[in-house]
């Protein structure tokens, strides 16, 4: 028979984890122009060296975490401290394990905003300049050093501006340890027209980036459901919305937060989730809505995994209208180890648009499709999304593989579903899409 | 994952035994993803929900269950094909599983924290649970500390509030009795008698606890334990609360009348009745039973259903049945 406990809970959670989580919060908005860097000059001295060739590497991909005081578990700030995590730094580089951005490079569409992933000629310098030895170079070809954002500032500020309104979930007391906790404030937005939304970003506190497990927002105008404003989980940036396309903010609403916390040995005291939003001006309407809606894998019925096995989970949906799908992100939790996104054209042709193979819960992406590549679907095309499981030890993040394991709201448990932003076409906003591209097509060929 | 029975074609059953001989591979051990869920001819699967201190320092594993069919009721006794190890720890655990109800967008239809097994604080290892259903055996692990070289406390569980409030109801057996919660629960402190067919009444009180505005509770009834293929008959003898809210689709209606482990039945808390359990359960074979009552704070609070692992509360009744 058991009596009444209040939390006198002495077990240490090990915070290992969060060793890894904590590169989560501050990595994104900077990593986003790896791509641009270039790789060795053969014109210039054969030797690749820190100072002209790996530094500015660094400074664009990945010190926006690895320097002191950020989340990143160690700094990358100085040649000493790359020649002391120079081979550790080479493989995960090599791997696509660094920077976090777990999307496959030779599969589906490649043109992504807010792209973490480094060029190939990147990795290529970064392994060579270590299998070389890893040499300083000349002190005097160390890149000027960086301005990097506040992490307690929202990313999108950069592009956007302070967001037009910020809104706080009510404060909220994370245990240090226990079980994971679900927090769902409903606070007003405080706006009372009816707005077209820009961008939208999700910000946990700094300190609490590691214990926000997911944070969903959605709009309730009298206490009535009125839609999906976002949806945040460890590591994701936030959302864009293309331009023509609105997602909708009702006059008068309401945010009902959906929070889910996961306590990892620190009490986190008032912690707070804020979501920073920017608006179209009053006079935008959108030619056409945009949704953030969750697409169940498993048809919403259970799924289990057996002890040391592994999982397939499949969704299907269609549309009534034709449709633009302009970002992916699957999510699981720590047994979701892949997910791809593929359409089957109502021919019957089968097309991948995302692969995701090396997916963690540490990085909830959002793979926000780059304008001119977004996949249009006709009505009577189909989405397939799956989503692939690995409950054995070789799943780094499986906390026991000799579990079964099943649905399930916590992070032992797992989830199947993906998140997609899907603007709502008719049939000549279709037409219209594919012929601004068509023509832009030509107009960027070469001359004959 | 092995599916147990199917049918295949008689011709080509017969034809592939020729081919391969009788001592043909079991085909029932193949896994099939994405295959559709059957109706019958699956297994129980056994799960490890996670642990919680106690007062005294002393930890309780939480188990439950998933009957992997849609349709089939599976009873297992209590025995060499459903067993705990170490021994000391055997007993406390279901024979039988019915086929679960998803409550919550992520609840699937698995009965978590059926019942629990205290080990002592300073207990090192793992209790294991080995279930076998027609031959095909799986078991899981209570354990203190996760093996995964990252993630080590995934299945900690707490005992104080969740963030609305909510914590595990209570149930007492006595009226003057102090409340038990959890998910070892509390036992009621008399044994009952019934004879075949007839039908023993069942009184108990149980209260909704939470750092919030309390609410009523509801009841659950399950046959936990006895003869296999033995049918206990719920009856619940509880009456509708004045102005309850019309049953949602596909809800029992509120009121007097049989129960199912589906069930979720309302307790009431005004009037004379308030904050009562009454059920009778009738049963249709000898033995000694074990009638499991979950209690829980489901409905109407966010923070509490089976996919946050939170909250409910058991009570269970011994009953012998004699013919």
């Amino acid at each position: 028979m058991e009596m009444s406990m209040k939390s006198s809970v002495s077990r240490t959670v090990a915070v290992a984890f969060f060793a890894v989580t904590a590169t989560v919060g501050t990595g994104g908005a900077y990593a986003v122009t790896a791509q641009q860097t270039g790789g060795p000059n053969p014109d210039a001295s054969p030797a690749l060296t820190f100072t002209r060739d790996v530094a500015p590497i660094l400074q664009e991909n990945c010190q926006v975490c690895h320097q002191p005081g950020a989340i990143g578990p160690m700094s990358l700030m100085t040649y000493q401290d790359a020649r002391r995590y120079a081979r550790r730094m080479s493989r995960m580089v090599e791997q696509r394990d660094m920077p976090p951005y777990q999307y496959d490079t030779d599969v589906g569409v490649q043109h992504l905003k807010e792209d973490w992933r480094m060029s190939e000629e990147d990795i290529a310098t970064i392994t060579a300049w270590v299998a070389d030895g890893a040499p300083e170079g000349d002190p005097a070809d160390m890149p000027a050093p960086v301005e990097w954002p506040d992490p307690a500032e929202f990313r999108l500020a950069e592009q956007f501006g302070p967001p037009d309104v910020i809104v706080r979930s009510d404060p909220y007391d994370v245990p240090a340890v226990g079980q994971d906790r679900w927090w769902k404030p409903v606070v007003p937005v405080g706006v009372n027209t009816n707005r077209c939304i820009m961008a939208v970003e999700t910000k946990p506190s700094v300190v609490g980036r590691a214990v926000a497990h997911h944070a969903n927002s959605s709009f309730q105008v009298e206490g009535e459901s009125a839609g999906r404003l976002s949806e945040y989980a460890l590591g994701k940036i936030g959302e864009i919305v293309p331009d023509g396309a609105c997602r909708r903010l009702p006059a008068n609403a309401d945010v009902a937060f959906d929070v889910h916390y996961w306590p990892n040995g620190v009490d986190l005291e008032d912690d707070q989730i804020e979501v920073g939003i920017w608006l179209h001006p009053e006079e935008y309407e959108g030619e056409y809505d945009q949704t953030l809606t969750l697409y169940f894998l498993n048809g919403g019925r259970g799924y289990d995994i057996a002890p040391h096995g592994t999982l397939m989970t499949q969704g299907f949906h269609s549309f009534e209208t034709p449709v633009r799908i302009d970002s992916f992100q699957p999510h699981g939790h720590t047994r979701l180890v892949a997910m791809s996104l593929q359409v089957l054209r109502k021919n019957g042709r089968r097309e991948t648009v995302s692969m995701v193979s090396n997916w963690s819960a540490l990085w909830h992406h959002s793979h926000i499709y780059e304008d001119d590549v977004a996949p249009l679907l006709e009505v009577g095309d189909q989405l397939i999304v799956t989503g692939w499981y690995d409950n054995t030890e070789n799943n780094r993040y499986n906390p026991d593989p000799d579990q079964w394991v099943g649905i399930g709201d916590r992070t032992a448990d797992e989830m199947s579903h993906t998140w997609l932003a899907v603007t709502h076409l008719d049939e000549e906003g279709i037409e219209k899409i594919k012929a601004d591209r068509a023509a832009r097509l030509i107009s960027e060929q070469p001359d004959r | 994952m092995p599916r147990v029975e199917s049918t295949l074609s008689l011709t080509f059953a017969c034809v592939a035994m020729l081919a391969v001989g009788a001592d043909a591979q079991d085909w029932t051990q193949r896994e099939f993803p994405l295959a559709p869920s059957n109706a019958t001819g699956n297994f129980v699967a056994p799960y490890f929900d996670g642990f919680y201190p106690n007062e005294d320092g002393t930890y309780t594993l939480s188990f439950g269950f998933l009957n992997r069919n849609d349709a089939d009721l599976i009873e297992i006794a209590l025995g060499e094909d459903n067993f705990i190890e170490p021994a000391e720890y055997d007993g406390g655990q279901p024979s039988s599983f019915p086929v679960g109800r998803s409550i919550g967008v992520f609840g699937g239809p698995r009965e978590r924290g059926a019942f629990g097994v205290v080990v002592p604080a300073d207990f090192e290892g793992d209790v294991w649970w080995t279930v076998t259903t027609n031959g095909y055996t799986t078991r899981v692990p209570g354990r203190l500390e996760s093996p995964g070289p990252i993630i080590k406390g995934a299945y900690e569980l707490s005992t104080g509030a969740m963030a609305e409030g909510s914590l595990r109801p209570g149930i007492r057996f006595s009226e003057g009795a102090s409340y038990s919660w959890g998910v070892r629960g509390v036992e009621a402190p008399e044994e009952l008698t019934a004879s075949v067919g007839e039908a023993v009444e069942i009184r108990f009180w149980a209260v909704d606890r939470g750092e919030r505005e309390l609410g009523p509770v509801n009841m659950t009834l399950w046959k936990h334990q006895g003869p296999v293929g033995a049918d206990v008959a719920f009856a619940s003898l509880v009456e509708a609360q004045p102005g309850a809210s019309p049953p949602r689709s596909g809800e029992r209606p509120p009121g007097p009348g049989p129960v199912t482990s589906r069930d979720l039945v309302p307790l009431p808390i005004e009037g004379v009745n308030a904050n009562q359990g009454h059920f009778s359960a009738t049963f249709d074979s000898p033995g000694r039973y074990v009638i499991r009552i979950r209690i829980d704070n489901f409905t109407g609070h966010i923070d509490s259903t089976p996919g946050n692992q939170c909250c409910w509360s058991n009570g269970y009744v011994v009953v012998t049945v004699n013919e």
